[in-house]
């Protein structure tokens, strides 16, 4: 008896076997605490004014520099030059970067390209946002990357590829491929050029960072306050501040991650949320922000952003905060989770996905943001059949569907690479 | 009985014994579990409420997110801070009154039943206490006021613009002139008064002629045109800067028409960086909106020969459009004889 004694003991246990798992439990979350932001933010967001005498002095050189009143070469590139060292070249250089004249305004972005302040990169891309000029929009992208900030390359790309324009975007584009130290043929392709000014925004995408050798950084307290001035206005209801401060913030690279990070952390809604879409759109290259982030996983009303927040800037180690979320009651978590879970490359939670894709009682936003997860974990034919499927039947948000595939697309892309 | 098949004996018995407390302890199986119900979707308040869900659909909540005009504004959502009231999640969950938030799901339901009924607990936020029926609703304070509207109706001022009025004075809410009180039938045959879920506004004709009195007369020399602002609690126009109201005429002489249709006055809030006046009279950047109550009035001098004057009242949904566009509704056509 005492021989078989532990094969029975062993049988027991086999067949008693351990708890079927109730699916994954969430490890404890790092404390949400949220503190008031928008006070803070708008004593930052408080800049000097500048001096009465120093505010004659600019403008007297900018109507000069800027071509508004006639004068002799010396004594325009005097003025030009007294212009560009003064510390406040910007208090006449910015409201001319939106003067009636396309004149006036190319020449403005011309000059504030090479006052070397980059914090002046900040106007500029309002300026990139909202200048029709096709010619001016040339120059504003050229001064921004002179102020280290490569969003404007794409619109020097697409405008070589316009019979009007391509001239001027092309001697821009060989002037910045000369200055990275970039060969290119002689004389260049306009293909070559646009390849590389492709390559640049690809490489400023990824590391925030700008190109231009050189480049100054810009001066902390100003660019702190240049950017809390705008996050800001997302206290209002008023859309079209709020899409200004989206629209800079999302094109400043890696520059505004200390104050989002402070942000993601504030009390008021509107605030976390702003950070968060900001910390998604840009993704990657805002990483450091992950830890900031990983506590609003506790915060019901901005839970949803922060998952889409943490998969797009690739906080693994939130990865165990995710996988519960599968199986949560709000859609919109759910929604976020398959997603996020598959842009951080969570193996593990691949049987999931499929499950949750191949459930009909699921609604179509999760199943097919778990199309996309599973896509993003490596090929599979069932999410590639379902996306497949609701781009024929035109049943879901089309734009959606494209901005998922095209995402897969970058994944892809960055996988070759 | 040898050794060993006692041995197996027990050995089954056991395993037997052994499986059964395992099956217990695992739980239940999920086939005898319900799931709580999700409410995420207008269809599945359908099957209970087919009338509202007929209404709903018909209005332009539902088309928040698809409407071809909201699409070009916005450029095409683009524009993401327009997502937060054209995609809105839920009011309760997000405050009644505060800013909204944007939702990434059912993006064909715009403005949903979902967007207004679902409370912060999951479940559904009613006018009374409904325990017996599936959703179960419960009655709302905050779902019924003027504060459930505000989040989205107030980014550009339009419950501001009630609070001012008298309408706010006499407890004249929103609902009361867009919501009416409906008859709506019950599953037993009987009736119970519900709200109406068309929303009626801007884009409906009735509408905007009951919001305001326009009138044409003759005082001396002169035509005087007047714009009253009688039945809208709220500016007229109100909502988008780019909603107008006209007040057009032209006299006539014994030859027909003396000249095309003139501009007497626009009521209209400008954007922000318009640089000419939104019409004749007003300054730049001024807003003609006409708020509750107000009016209006156009003095236009009589030309030698004229015979008479046609006026026209125009509602524009965007000021850019002509009067043969579908986007401009005319609200009132008068003949003055200038005998």
């Amino acid at each position: 008896m005492t021989r078989i004694a532990p094969f029975v003991a062993f049988l027991c246990l086999c067949a008693c076997g351990a708890r079927t798992p109730q699916g994954p439990q969430a490890p404890a979350l790092p404390p949400l605490h949220l503190v008031s932001f928008l006070q803070p933010l708008k004593d930052l967001a408080k800049r000097p004014a500048v001096p009465e005498a120093a505010q004659k002095e600019v403008k007297e050189l900018a109507e000069i520099a800027l071509q508004r009143v006639e004068a002799d070469p010396r004594t325009a590139a005097r003025a030009e030059r007294a212009l560009l060292d003064h510390p406040h070249a910007a208090f006449a250089l910015e409201p001319a970067l939106a003067d009636d004249k396309p004149e006036i305004r190319r020449r403005a972005a011309w000059l504030v390209g090479r006052t070397g302040r980059s914090v002046l990169q900040i106007p500029l891309l309002l300026r990139l946002k909202y200048e029709l000029d096709p010619d001016a929009v040339l120059w504003v992208a050229d001064a921004l990357q002179h102020l280290g900030n490569d969003s404007g390359l794409l619109w020097l790309d697409a405008a070589m590829g316009q019979e009007k324009t391509a001239d001027q975007a092309g001697q821009l584009a060989i002037a910045i491929c000369q200055e990275r130290g970039r060969k290119v043929s002689e004389p260049p392709t306009y293909a070559e050029l646009q390849k590389s000014m492709r390559e640049f925004d690809a490489a400023w995408k990824r590391t925030g960072v700008g190109g231009r050798p050189g480049v100054a950084a810009p001066d902390p307290v100003e660019l702190q306050a240049r950017f809390a001035e705008h996050l800001a206005t997302t206290e209002g209801f008023q859309l079209r501040p709020i899409d200004d401060a989206r629209y800079v913030l999302t094109r400043s690279g890696r520059l505004p991650l200390p104050l989002l990070k402070k942000a993601v952390g504030a009390s008021e809604q509107y605030l976390r949320v702003m950070a968060l879409e900001v910390l998604a759109e840009v993704g990657p290259c805002l990483r450091d922000a992950g830890p900031d982030v990983v506590p609003l996983l506790g915060d019901p009303l901005t839970s949803a952003h922060a998952v889409r927040a943490l998969g797009e800037i690739g906080e693994a180690t939130a990865v165990p905060f995710l996988r519960p979320l599968l199986a949560s009651l709000d859609g919109e978590l759910r929604c976020a989770a398959v997603q996020s879970l598959g842009l951080l490359k969570d193996q593990a939670s691949a049987g999931e996905l499929k499950k949750i894709l191949a459930d009909t009682g699921e609604s179509l936003d999760v199943r097919v943001g778990a199309a996309f997860g599973v896509l993003c974990l490596g090929p599979d034919p069932a999410a590639e059949a379902f996306l497949a499927e609701r781009e024929q039947k035109r049943d879901y948000h089309e734009q959606m569907l494209q901005r998922l595939r095209e995402k897969l697309a970058g994944l892809a892309g960055t996988a070759t690479r | 009985m040898t050794l060993a098949t006692r041995v197996g004996i027990a050995v089954v018995l056991l395993a037997a014994f052994g499986g059964a407390i395992g099956y217990l302890a695992s739980g239940a199986p999920a086939a005898t579990a319900t799931r709580a119900t999700r409410w995420e979707s207008a269809a599945q308040c359908q099957p209970c409420h087919q009338d509202v869900f007929a209404e709903w659909q018909a209005s332009h909540h539902a088309i928040a997110f698809t409407n071809p005009e909201v699409k070009a504004l916005s450029d095409d959502f683009r524009k993401e801070e327009c997502m937060d009231c054209h995609l809105p999640r839920p009011l309760a969950v997000t405050g009644f009154g505060k800013r909204t938030l944007p939702r990434r799901t059912h993006f064909g339901e715009g403005v949903s039943c979902i967007s207004c009924h679902l409370a912060p607990d999951g479940g559904i936020l009613g006018r009374n206490d409904r325990p017996e029926v599936p959703c179960k609703p419960q009655h709302s304070e905050a779902f019924l006021a003027v504060s459930a509207c505000e989040s989205c109706h107030n980014q550009h001022g339009t419950t501001d613009q009630w609070r001012a009025s008298h309408f706010a004075k006499q407890g004249t809410d929103c609902a009361a002139c867009h919501m009416p009180e409906v008859q709506r039938a019950r599953g037993d045959k009987s009736t119970r008064m519900g709200r109406g879920h068309l929303y009626l506004g801007a884009h409906d004709k009735p509408t905007l002629q009951k919001a305001a009195k326009f009138t044409a007369s003759r005082e001396g020399n002169e035509v005087v045109l007047s714009l009253a602002n009688v039945e809208a609690g709220h500016n007229f126009p109100t909502e988008e800067r780019h909603r107008a109201v006209d007040m057009l005429y032209r006299f006539v002489t014994k030859d027909g028409p003396a000249a095309d249709w003139t501009l007497a006055h626009r009521a209209r809030q400008p954007y922000r960086d318009e640089s000419t006046p939104v019409g004749p009279g007003a300054a730049v950047g001024e807003n003609t909106q006409l708020p509750s109550g107000q009016t209006k009035t156009v003095r236009i001098p009589i030309p030698a020969g004229a015979i008479a004057v046609e006026t026209r009242l125009w509602y524009r949904l965007t000021p850019f459009c002509g009067d043969d566009s579908p986007l401009s509704t005319l609200l009132e056509e008068r003949r003055i004889d200038l005998p």
